[in-house]
């Protein structure tokens, strides 16, 4: 157990620098999820912390003390690979038992540990057998398994579940949350999965281009984005973008132009603002519905999508780049090239300067 | 499982057959002929290659036994071949060993650690691999000579100048492994790593185990090519007692009288140490040691 505390974390290879001096502090026992377009860093930052790669510039304490200098064993942490990285030569009891052999552990000291992490796991039945032999669900426990048997104080994933299929990573992903809840160690987690960051991190951290764009609860980040890309990153099908100017400033909001004159209103506190400001009103899909009174937003059908439990409708609305997407009810039909009339609720929409940060909502869903 | 198979798939099995058949008469013929010329009486390069009577006098004076020819007489063994034979397979033993050794840890270095020169190192290696060495054997008898001077063990007419001489060619090796190591990924080194593995553990516990085919294969290219090569032996090597049997076979051909059949049975025999360390090596050649680790 351990707290991982990052200052000004830069790392460069050759000319090209891609952590832009990283802030972070993560307590002792705490699940922290960092997420990411490719190429944003995430692994990167993940593997400074593991020490496979040197820290540029900045300093990284794990439990209080300062490890820029030291190499992985000494840094009480473990990692599981995105591609397991088992030894392929070895037994699954070999695996386990490797690092702990490496420590000068002898077979009669190593034999229970491998064995218990075995029971935990539900692999005890494959210790004999070769990662070869095992699926792909295998090996993985196998390199969770390889990474718990050292006690580490600060467990690192790098993207573990991705190459597993869909029903499998659910699977896993519950195993991982029982794990960490058993364990109450820290863990550290990188994906581009949302749905693994929303589902088991305490926090998240948004990582673009070597730069922390937020960190907050997994609800913080989806109610309350810090800013455009953000509030674009969480959520499935992702938040719609909507360009205009400020029309108008009340006390129950905002009231944005649209290209076409169209008039919506968002409840935030827009007051650093100016009218003819230009501005991005977002809306999340769930939160649009076919109608024709109040906020209104004329739109031409594209396309549906029919996902079973519920339907995705994408239009083409002024000020939009891309087709905006709508959650409705399932088996509702809806005739391509047709205009439809879409309203959300003021207190459901989010402004975006032009600079991408966010405005203050003024009913945020959670404080 | 049977598959579907197309109509011609028959006729094209039958020609490949045919092919391949042909290939290896091909291939077998020089072998059937220097057999035959060793089975047959007398030192006769041509005749049929099934002979007509067998006689095994080439091979009693090749394994050392004197026979008597047709006059009556006893004729000695010329040469102590068996000697020759023991001599190549020692030195191709030592030096398929240290030339393993040697290769094996440098093309780890080539292949995982960054250091200033790596790319020039490995182009220069390979430029002068491509340096014929029969034209340096004026430079390999001079500078031989020199070492003699100081390590006597080392110098002209002794089997430590050969094992040093062969494993001055061991670029084409690094290369081979380097490029096998390439294909291992690099992950599960890291994997060591964080197990708390060292450079060296992890070379010597995760990477050499795995790239055991690899490294039987060069161990079998070495061996081979101690055994055969003739060029640099036989101007380190002068007395007849330390001559390798490449070397030694020669002096069956000497101008005046070809020597072919003994030279034939010789030759057999300098064959024999390549099979069965080949043989031996096969079973460590299996594939697929690497299968399993990473998700493919």
């Amino acid at each position: 157990m351990a707290a991982v505390n990052m200052r000004g974390i830069v790392k460069d290879f050759g000319p090209v620098r891609t952590l832009f001096g990283i802030d972070l502090d993560i307590a002792d026992g705490e699940f922290v999820v960092f997420v990411g377009p490719s190429g944003c860093g995430k692994s990167t930052l993940l593997r400074t912390i593991a020490g496979l790669e040197d820290i540029s510039a900045g300093e990284l304490k794990i439990g209080g003390v300062r490890v820029n200098e030291l190499p992985p064993v000494k840094r009480g942490i473990s990692m599981v690979f995105q591609s397991y990285a088992l030894y392929p030569h070895m037994s699954v009891f070999e695996n386990l038992a490797f690092g702990l052999k490496l420590a000068g552990k002898s077979k009669a000291e190593y034999t229970p540990a491998v064995e218990q992490v075995a029971k935990v796991l539900q692999i005890e039945a494959l210790l004999q057998r070769r990662p070869k032999d095992l699926s792909g669900g295998q090996r993985q426990r196998v390199a969770i398994g390889r990474s718990i048997v050292q006690r580490p104080g600060v467990f690192l994933f790098d993207e573990p579940l991705s190459n597993l299929d869909a029903a499998l990573r659910v699977q896993m992903r519950i195993e991982i949350a029982r794990l960490r809840r058993e364990l109450q160690t820290t863990m550290i987690y990188v994906t581009h999965d949302q749905v693994e960051a929303m589902t088991l991190a305490d926090r998240i951290v948004v990582l673009r281009a070597g730069r922390i764009e937020q960190v907050g609860t997994p609800n913080e980040l989806y109610h309350q984005p810090a800013n455009q890309f953000v509030a674009g990153f969480l959520g499935s099908p992702s938040m719609n973008f909507l360009t205009g100017t400020l029309a108008a400033l009340d006390g129950q909001g905002a009231t944005i132009a649209l290209p076409d004159g169209q008039r919506l209103q968002v409840a935030v506190d827009a007051s650093g603002a100016s009218l003819g400001d230009a501005v991005t009103l977002g809306v999340r899909p769930e939160h649009i519905t076919l109608c024709d009174a109040g906020n209104v937003l004329q739109a031409m059908a594209v396309t549906t999508e029919h996902l079973g439990d519920t339907s995705v409708l994408y239009l083409e609305a002024s000020g939009a780049e891309v087709p905006i997407a709508a959650r409705i009810p399932p088996l509702q039909q809806i005739v391509p090239w047709d205009r439809c009339s879409l309203c959300f609720d003021p207190k459901n929409g989010h402004l975006f300067r032009a600079d991408g940060l966010s405005f203050r909502r003024l009913y945020p869903t959670i404080v | 499982m049977a598959m579907v198979l197309d109509r011609s798939h028959r006729g094209r099995i039958i020609l490949t057959h045919v092919a391949l058949i042909a290939l290896l008469a091909l291939t077998l013929f020089p072998f059937l002929m220097v057999l035959s010329i060793s089975l047959r009486p007398g030192n006769f390069a041509a005749g049929s290659l099934i002979p007509d009577t067998i006689s095994l006098e080439h091979w009693k004076l090749a394994l050392g036994f004197p026979i008597v020819d047709a006059t009556g007489r006893v004729v000695q063994p010329p040469f102590p071949v068996l000697h020759w034979l023991w001599n190549s397979i020692k030195i191709a033993l030592m030096s398929a060993t240290v030339i393993l050794l040697l290769s094996t840890t440098s093309a780890y270095a080539f292949a995982r650690l960054r250091f200033r020169g790596r790319d020039f190192g490995l182009n220069a290696l390979f430029l002068m691999q491509m340096f014929p060495a029969v034209l340096s054997l004026i430079a390999i008898y001079a500078v031989f000579d020199q070492i003699g001077s100081y390590i006597p063990w080392l110098g002209l007419d002794s089997h430590g100048s050969l094992v040093l001489a062969y494993a001055g060619g061991i670029a084409l090796h690094i290369w081979t492994i380097k490029g096998y190591y390439e294909t291992i990924p690099v992950e599960i080194e890291e994997a060591a790593r964080v197990d708390g593995a060292s450079h060296f553990q992890t070379f010597a516990y995760v990477l050499l185990p795995m790239a055991v085919p690899i490294l039987i294969v060069v161990f079998l290219l070495a061996f081979i090519g101690a055994i055969i090569e003739y060029p640099v032996a036989s101007v380190l090597l002068h007395q007849e007692q330390n001559l390798t049997l490449a070397v030694g076979s020669k002096l069956y051909l000497y101008t005046q009288n070809y020597l072919w059949g003994d030279f034939a049975a010789a030759a057999i025999l300098s064959g024999l140490p390549i099979t069965l360390v080949f043989v031996f090596a096969q079973r460590w050649m299996v594939s697929g040691l690497t299968s399993g680790g990473v998700k493919g």
